[in-house]
């Protein structure tokens, strides 16, 4: 699971209505792909892609990852233009998976799983 | 010669069946020619009665001994009077009933036979020395003559083969202690007052739902929830019902509570001190739903949402008497007919613990008696409430049991097509149907599958090639993610599917892939995340048009206003397979080798399948929840076929016909979804919409 998957998955457990964005990340085992296995390096695509995730959460989430990763509090638009910083999010976006670990609901504590870096979100019965 | 002529015209009997249908049957001899001018004519009459047993021995696919009896007992055949519909059954029914007492007419509608069930036999007697001639009766049906026949049977309704045709739950007109807290009133207004209110209230505009049309009055109800806007009043009762208030007025008056405040009529024995009455407690109804069927409309099985309305609700029938079914959710259930112009009153437990249904279907079983629906208007009037409801019947409350799916469709104040399957409340989820016949089979069939789905198809490539730079798109029911490659240098994918083993093997083929596991009907994702939603062989997986529309609304939900959906679904319409049924089971030929602890991957290639056939679901009207149940059981998902060294899972699809697809969006989602293209392409119809508005 990359990180932009976690950046629009809620707990959609019932009941759970606020709150329940983001996921609390727990990440156990984390891996970065292959420059051959992963896309390719993509800047109006990264351009795109800023545009559309929850900024807030992104930063909030990688702040208790303790991955030495401090994502500035906002995106400037020369933010956006600058190569060095655009690699770093291909880094962070688009190559780094989370293979193992947990993600916990902030409002209601669904924990759900991430094995073989697949988030297991089905809900049981008795959830829907 | 008699037997020649006869020969001539029926083919399908036997020498000696005819040789025993001349001996009993025809004898002019014994018709006297001064009766009636049919006499005139007995070569005619003889034609006929051949021509009637033809038609019966075929249709019942007995022996004609076993059909016909010489002597009378109880039941009789009858033939030549039609169509098979009402008018035929009336005419039929009252002729006969001059004879004796009638336990039970079956027509088969749009056959031209049927069977009569008399107490005893004396009435078949009487009514055979009434006959024109042999086994002829000149009766007028449309007003014009026909010869209809009879012929004595030994053969009772239960060993009738068209019987299951019409072989419904049997309807009671009774209604005392059938139903604790079910009153009835019959001909609560007359003829008149009710072609006046049709009159009157067709002049108002009809709201068109999926199965039928209402119109809403005093509060709005708001469908989705099931419940009222308690503080939004629209307006007061109609015009058309104001007759009504005084004879209502009358009737709740004769309703008072016990010690435990639950609604008890007034006059026994608990009650005799009370002076308090529902009237003096409530006032008078203040909510009006109308709603409209057409013969064949029904409406699944729900409760009145507990908390928005008070104990006792009135219901009116106008035009058409229909059977109505009550079950609780301990099992327990019973048909009661309402009668056209009758008021049915819910309260106790007919109005909380019992979930109330019409069947879809064109006729009903009144006791022993087949009644055809007409255009039915029921008018429902109910009492708003203000506080949280209280009653002891807290299984089917909202307001005591919160794990009772109540807040979403699951029990209906009057919910669309919101399907209860009362031995499990929590259906929505997942039926039983999907479970059994769609994601299990997808997990055991997964590498199978998956090794014979490797192609983008090139349509949906190129949607996908369209999409803007940057664009995020979700893939839902993604399978092995042959489409989560699809552009990647532009368009960020994601899939989901609610086959983990599938999921697994997205993940095998590329580790870039982006998945997560979940149910289609429950996307774990935030309000308007994505530009594109594609959904590739996903929705005709769904058993019910309930779910379909659910899993479009979680796709509409998750799109950005602007952005795209592209929906394929099987169609109905093929050039190679042929359906007879838009439900149906598929069945997959799983190759031994892909059965877990055997998966041998060199071999599979050559293993693959060709196009699987299909078997018909018997199952024809896939609302009933009985039928459905029930061909779920006989079909077992798996079977292992020995001679092709494969084991056999069966897929549950609903195709699409024509037109279906564009009709279940544009019906549900108006104003949120316009349609952009539409094609068809691989045996799917295909859609193309974008999200107006949320």
């Amino acid at each position: 699971m990359k990180l932009i998957t976690h950046n629009i998955l809620m707990c959609n457990k019932k009941g759970c209505t606020t709150n329940n964005f983001p996921l609390k990340l727990v990440a156990t085992n984390w891996k970065d792909l292959d420059t051959e296995n992963a896309q390719q390096y993509n800047p109006a695509l990264l351009q795109r892609l800023c545009e559309k995730i929850e900024w807030n959460a992104l930063r909030q989430t990688v702040s208790t990852l303790n991955w030495g990763v401090n994502l500035p509090e906002q995106l400037s638009a020369e933010l956006v233009q600058d190569e060095a910083f655009l690699q770093d999010l291909h880094l962070l976006l688009v190559k780094r998976q989370i293979v193992e670990g947990q993600m916990v609901c902030p409002n209601c504590e669904r924990v759900y799983e991430i094995k073989n870096g697949i988030p297991n979100m089905l809900l049981r019965e008795d959830e829907v | 010669m008699e037997s020649n002529t006869l020969q001539q015209q029926q083919e399908s009997i036997t020498d000696q069946n005819i040789d025993h249908l001349s001996n009993i049957q025809i004898d002019t001899a014994q018709v006297q020619p001064s009766k009636n001018q049919i006499a005139k004519d007995a070569k005619k009459m003889k034609k006929k009665v051949a021509q009637a047993v033809t038609v019966i021995v075929k249709a019942e696919n007995q022996t004609f001994e076993k059909l016909m009896s010489k002597v009378p007992e109880k039941y009789v055949f009858v033939a030549h009077f039609g169509n098979g519909d009402e008018e035929d059954q009336n005419v039929v029914y009252d002729y006969a009933k001059q004879f004796g007492e009638i336990s039970r007419v079956t027509i088969f509608p749009g056959t031209s036979y049927g069977h009569l069930e008399f107490r005893d036999t004396e009435g078949v007697e009487r009514m055979f020395k009434d006959l024109d001639g042999p086994n002829i009766k000149n009766l007028k049906f449309y007003g014009k003559e026909r010869y209809a026949c009879f012929f004595q049977t030994s053969v009772g309704f239960n060993e009738l083969k068209n019987r299951a045709t019409v072989d419904f739950p049997q309807s009671t007109n009774a209604f005392s202690n059938i139903i604790p807290g079910l009153y009835v009133y019959d001909d609560f207004i007359s003829q008149e007052e009710e072609d006046e209110m049709i009159k009157s209230m067709d002049k108002h505009y009809w709201v068109k739902l999926l199965n039928r049309r209402v119109q809403h009055y005093g509060y709005e109800f708001l469908y989705g929830v099931n419940t009222v806007n308690k503080n939004n009043k629209i307006g007061e009762m109609p015009d058309f019902c104001t007759f009504l208030l005084p004879r209502f007025e009358k009737v709740l008056k004769g309703f008072g509570f016990n010690e435990n405040n639950e609604v008890a009529e007034i006059g026994a024995e608990e009650t005799k001190e009370l002076k308090e009455t529902f009237l003096d407690r409530h006032g008078l109804f203040d909510q009006l739903t109308v709603n409209d069927y057409t013969p064949g409309q029904g409406i699944p099985p729900h409760v009145d949402t507990h908390s928005p309305f008070e104990e006792i609700f009135v219901s009116l029938s106008l035009r058409s008497g229909v059977s109505m079914n009550f079950r609780t959710p301990e099992g327990q259930q019973k048909d009661v007919y309402l009668k056209p112009r009758g008021l049915v009153l819910f309260s106790g437990a007919a109005r909380y613990n019992y979930l109330h249904s019409i069947a879809t279907r064109k006729l009903d079983s009144v006791e022993g008696l087949l009644k055809f629906r007409h255009r039915r208007v029921s008018l429902t009037f109910r009492k708003i409430k203000h506080d949280p409801c209280t009653c002891r019947f807290p299984k089917l409350c909202d307001s005591q049991n919160k794990q009772v799916n109540i807040d979403q469709n699951m029990l209906a104040g009057e919910g669309e097509e919101a399907k209860i399957d009362p031995k499990n409340l929590q259906e929505l989820s997942a039926t039983d149907m999907e479970k059994k016949h769609v994601y299990e089979v997808y997990d055991k069939i997964a590498p199978h599958f998956s090794n014979t789905r490797y192609k983008p198809w090139p349509k949906i490539q190129k949607y996908l090639d369209a999409l803007p730079t940057g664009s995020l798109n979700i893939d839902v029911g993604c399978g092995n993610g042959k489409y989560l490659g699809c552009n990647r240098e532009n368009v960020f994918s994601i899939g989901t599917d609610r086959s983990i083993n599938l999921l697994g093997i997205c993940r095998d083929r590329d580790k870039d892939f982006q998945t997560f596991y979940c149910d289609s009907l429950k996307l774990p994702v935030r309000n308007n995340a994505f530009d594109s939603v594609i959904s590739i062989a996903v929705v005709h997986h769904f058993s019910t048009k309930t779910l379909r529309v659910a899993a479009l609304k979680e796709m509409h939900r998750v799109l950005k206003i602007g952005g795209k959906l592209l929906v394929y679904v099987w169609a109905f319409e093929q050039e190679v397979k042929k359906f007879q049924t838009q439900d149906v089971f598929v069945p997959w030929h799983l190759q031994d080798t892909y059965e877990e602890g055997k998966k041998d991957t060199e071999d599979s290639q050559q293993n693959i399948v060709q196009e699987p056939d299909v078997e018909q679901n018997t199952n024809q009207n896939h609302q009933e929840e009985e039928k459905s149940s029930h061909s779920s059981s006989f079909i077992e998902t798996a079977y292992k076929n020995d001679e092709k060294k494969a084991t056999v899972y069966h897929r549950y699809y609903h195709m699409f016909k024509e037109g279906e697809l564009e009709e279940l969006i544009t019906e549900n989602f108006e104003g949120q979804f316009e349609i952009r293209d539409r094609y068809y392409d691989h045996a799917n119809w295909a859609v193309v919409c974008e999200k107006i508005s949320d």
